[in-house]
C-alpha cells in the first residue's frame, strides 16, 4: 500500500514524496530509488523501538512490587562513587535491613566481590561492549537472587551518564550520584540522565575544599533540567550526610508511611 | 523489506546520524538487507507549568519567555517504528 494515497498497487504516481508525507530529511538524489517504481506493501507498525525493553521493566517492577522489595537504579560517570557509596550503605544499615545488589560493569566482577566483603548478596552483570543495563539483564539475574520481603535492591548501572538514562530496569527510581571532583555543571551536559532521576547525591563533599566546585550551582542546574529531582550532599569517605541518604531509602521501603510533603505514591508498595 | 520508516524525537537522545550508521551495518544478513531508513525527526515541544504558553525546545530543558523552567513536554520524545514497506 503506498503511504500517501493509500492505493495497494503500483500506478503512475503523480504526488511528490517530498511533500511532508512523512519520507523525511536527508533524501538525496539517488537514495530513494524505492520511490521511482511501483511501491511495495507498507506494514503500519508504530512500535516504540525500546518496547521490549520496557515490557520486560513492567515485569520486573511487577515481581519487585509482589516481593515488596525497594529496587533503586543507582547511575554515575565512573569513578563518581557509587560502589563506594554502596559499601557504606551496607555497612550503615548492618543487617538491619536485607539488602542484595546487582553490579552492571563492562568487565570483573570486582565490585560484586567488594559488595560481597561488605556483607550483602551481589550478582555481577557483565555487559560486554555494551555501555548500560538493560530489563533483560536485570530480569536474568533477578532469577538467581533470593529476594528477601520487604528488602532493598540496588542496581549500581554501569558508569555512564547518557544511555542508562534510556533504560527503564522496573526500579523504583534512578539515583545519580555526581561528585565535586567533576564539573559542576554536569547537569546540563547530560540532561537527560538528571531528567530521568529522583534524587542527585552530590558525594565527596570532604574534598569541597580542594576543588572549585559550586554546589549550589550544581543544584541549580540539576533543577532547571528537573524541577522536582531531590538532592542530599555525602561522603561515602567520611559518612558525612549519609544518614539523610538512609532515612531517603528508609521512607521508601513499602512499609514506610509516606512523608507529609512527599507526593509521590509510595510505588513500591 | 525495502524501507523501514522511524520517528525520532529531539529530545529522546537518540541522533538520527548514529541511528543510520547502526541500521547500516545491523541490516546485513537480516530480512532488512538492502533496507533504507528513512528517518523523521519530531520537533521538541513543552507547556510551561508556569503561564501554560507553549514553546519549541531543541534540547531537554529551557526556559519559558515568562522564565518558567518546570516544562510538560508535549513532543519530542518519539522514539518508535512506524512503518516498513516490503516487496
Amino acid at each position: 500500500m503506498c503511504a500517501t494515497c493509500g492505493c495497494g498497487h503500483s500506478h503512475a504516481h503523480d504526488h511528490s514524496h517530498d511533500d511532508g508525507d512523512g519520507h523525511g530529511d536527508g533524501h538525496s538524489p539517488g537514495h530513494g530509488d524505492g520511490h521511482s517504481h511501483g511501491h511495495g506493501r507498507v506494514i503500519e507498525l508504530e512500535q516504540a523501538i525500546l518496547g521490549e525493553n520496557d515490557r520486560l521493566a513492567e515485569l520486573n517492577r511487577a515481581f519487585l512490587r509482589g516481593r515488596r522489595v525497594l529496587a533503586l537504579n543507582l547511575v554515575s560517570s565512573p569513578g563518581a562513587g557509587k560502589t563506594s557509596l554502596l559499601e557504606r550503605t551496607i555497612r550503615a544499615f548492618d543487617g538491619a535491613l536485607p539488602l542484595a545488589v546487582l553490579e552492571g560493569d563492562q568487565a570483573t566482577d570486582r565490585d560484586a566481590e567488594r559488595i560481597r566483603a561488605a556483607g550483602a548478596d551481589a550478582r555481577q552483570i557483565n555487559t560486554g561492549a555494551g555501555c548500560h543495563l538493560d530489563a533483560d539483564m536485570v530480569r536474568r539475574a533477578l532469577e538467581t537472587l533470593d529476594l528477601s520481603e520487604r528488602s532493598l535492591l540496588m542496581i549500581e548501572n554501569v558508569g555512564n551518564l547518557v544511555c542508562p538514562a534510556l533504560f527503564d530496569l522496573g526500579e523504583h527510581a534512578k539515583v545519580v550520584v555526581c561528585s565535586v571532583t567533576e564539573g559542576d555543571d554536569k547537569p546540563i551536559k547530560y540532561p537527560h540522565m538528571f531528567r530521568a532521576s529522583r534524587l542527585m547525591l552530590l558525594n565527596k563533599i570532604d574534598l569541597l575544599p580542594h576543588v572549585d566546585f559550586d554546589v549550589e550551582r550544581c543544584v541549580e542546574l540539576a533543577r532547571t533540567v528537573n524541577p522536582e529531582i531531590e538532592v542530599l550532599e555525602l561522603s561515602a569517605r567520611t559518612g558525612e550526610g549519609l544518614d539523610a541518604w538512609l532515612d531517603w531509602i528508609r521512607a521508601r521501603l513499602p512499609d514506610a508511611e509516606r512523608r507529609p510533603g512527599d507526593s509521590r505514591p509510595a510505588d513500591a508498595r | 523489506m525495502r524501507v523501514v520508516r522511524v520517528d525520532v524525537g529531539r529530545l529522546a537522545a537518540v541522533l538520527p546520524d548514529a541511528l543510520r550508521f547502526a541500521f547500516e551495518l545491523a541490516r546485513e544478513g537480516t530480512p532488512a538487507e538492502g533496507a533504507s531508513l528513512e528517518i523523521r525527526e519530531i520537533p521538541g515541544e513543552a507547556r510551561c507549568r508556569a503561564c501554560g504558553a507553549t514553546l519549541s525546545l531543541d534540547r531537554p530543558y529551557g526556559t519559558c519567555a515568562c522564565g518558567g523552567t518546570d516544562l510538560e513536554w508535549l513532543a519530542g520524545e518519539e522514539l518508535l517504528i512506524r512503518e516498513m514497506e516490503v516487496v
